[in-house]
């Protein structure tokens, strides 16, 4: 089973997603994602998938669920750091990840939260 | 007139080495016709093949060894990169046989073995010849490709892709990894591709550009297309194609302009 | 499996075709047929080179191929892209089911 690893900073959680995902550790990060997003009011949620050597289609369901069940907390899914040769198998696939927002790494993700929270105030 | 009778074959060769290294030397000289290839490094592949050769016969192999198909290659791979002929190359190795037959024409019964492995270097180094010209030609293949996908950064996060010809299957696999492995090298969040040297589009090259923008998108980057053609575009309408999830401009400078926008840049004339 | 694509010279995204193409249809296996074999090769054809995995099970069998084949079409979980998406990522794909005796799958990816 792959480690969980999941930071918590200035009202987001960063979360790794793990290079190798089987049944338990998926469960295990939805848990945790929920219990964490709870606990600490995070506004938005960083999944970092740059570990990924690959993402088959059943890591793109628990990614897709870890994407819902933080909409459903009341915090905004970003999915980073997709590898290229990632995204092009994805999607030859024929796999999206159902309009969840994404950025190229987690700075970028991290500005694009900050501007537009900006824009709502 | 020699004596060969007395001797085995190799110990033969060994004694008149000298004599009958400057033969085949000056034979090549004549008859290679290859001006811009040094003297010395003829000589040094001689003397390795002759003494490979009676290395082999004295061992009593019928296969050439590591160090003789090794000596070979590097040869042929030195004819090859001189852009020499595969007739060159050969007529550089089968012409030992030439030159041998000629110093010991009555002796020809105690040659067969002799022939039979020169003319196996014959073949390892037509093979090895060959072998090298195709790396040659994938590698130019290779770089003209990669001379045909220039992928330029327009701006800090922003890239452009001007795709010039047809787009067959193998070439646009080529442009989308390198644009996407440019989006991730260089952290840009803005691709603009113009089609506009595009000359036609049909269905699938059409489904390319859609993979294109969203595996980009998957890893957190948008594609523009721009230069799409009236007449592609009636094309694509009439081939169905939905083209309304991705973000299309007239122009180039079109294109751009939207990309700054989303930026958060304006470009304005000084006043 | 990585050194299979990687003795033969695939690129990266090759290389993560091949992973992503073994993890659907091991995934498959392990789900439905309670586990199988993969055999993997080395391919060569009229000059070209690749690599050949079979995956074979004793498992219950696809009653419907044609159905199985279709996208979003799952008895389990997953998203019922694991042999149509993998169909898409090989070169050359092949499928052989008989109820009751068990599946054999054979996914092909050639070197550009």
């Amino acid at each position: 089973m792959a480690d969980v690893h999941i930071l918590s900073v200035d009202g987001v959680l960063l979360v790794t997603f793990p290079g190798v995902t089987d049944d338990r550790t998926a469960e295990r990060l939805i848990e945790e994602v929920g219990s964490r997003l709870v606990e600490r009011a995070a506004r938005a949620v960083l999944i970092d998938v740059s570990n990924a050597r690959m993402i088959d289609s059943f890591m793109a369901r628990v990614l897709a669920g870890l994407a819902g069940a933080s909409r459903l907390l009341g915090a905004e899914p970003v999915v980073v750091g997709m590898r290229p040769e990632v995204a092009i198998t994805m999607v030859e696939l024929g796999m999206d990840l159902g309009g969840v927002a994404t950025a190229l790494n987690v700075e970028h993700g991290l500005a694009d939260l900050r501007a537009r929270a900006g824009r709502r105030m | 007139m020699l004596d060969t009778d007395a001797v085995s074959t190799p110990a033969l060769l060994r004694r008149e080495r000298d004599e009958a290294l400057r033969t085949w030397g000056e034979y090549l000289n004549r008859e290679l016709r290859t001006p811009n290839l040094d003297r010395r490094i003829v000589d040094e592949f001689c003397t390795g093949l002759y003494d490979g050769l009676v290395a082999a016969l004295e061992s009593g192999s019928t296969t050439l060894s590591d160090s003789l198909q090794g000596l070979l290659s590097a040869l042929s791979v030195e004819f090859a990169e001189r852009g020499f002929t595969p007739s060159q190359t050969a007529t550089f190795v089968l012409s030992l046989k030439h030159v041998l037959n000629e110093r010991y024409e009555h002796a020809a019964p105690t040659m067969t073995g002799l022939h039979k492995l020169i003319d196996a270097m014959g073949l390892h180094s037509m093979d090895a010849f060959i072998g090298r010209r195709e790396q040659i030609i994938r590698h130019q293949s290779q770089e003209l490709l990669d001379l045909s996908v220039p992928v330029v950064p327009l701006w800090e996060g922003i890239l452009s892709l001007p795709i010039i010809g047809t787009l067959d299957s193998t070439r646009a696999q080529e442009i989308t990894e390198k644009l996407l492995f440019e989006i991730a090298r260089t952290g840009s969040r803005y691709a603009i591709l113009d089609i506009s040297g595009v000359p036609t589009v049909d269905t699938q090259t059409a489904q390319h550009l859609a993979k294109t923008v969203a595996a980009a998108k998957l890893m957190g980057a948008e594609c523009v297309i721009t230069g799409i053609r009236p007449a592609i575009a009636q094309v694509m309408v009439a081939l169905g194609i939905n083209l309304s999830d991705i973000e299309t401009r007239f122009s180039l400078a079109e294109g751009l302009r939207y990309c700054f926008s989303k930026l958060n840049l304006t470009v304005r004339p000084e006043t | 499996m990585d050194d299979a694509g990687r003795a033969i010279g695939f690129g990266l995204v090759d290389q993560t075709k091949l992973m992503t193409a073994a993890s659907e249809l091991a995934r498959n296996i392990v789900l439905y047929a309670n586990g199988g074999t993969m055999t993997i090769e080395h391919a060569r054809a009229a000059g070209r080179s690749g690599v050949r995995l079979i995956f074979e099970d004793g498992g219950p069998g696809i009653a419907d191929l044609e159905r199985a084949m279709q996208d979003g079409y799952s008895t389990g979980k997953g998203m019922g892209l694991g042999l149509p998406g993998a169909k898409r990522l090989a070169h050359e794909f092949a499928i052989a089911s008989t109820p009751g005796v068990g599946t054999r799958v054979t996914f092909m990816l050639w070197k550009r």
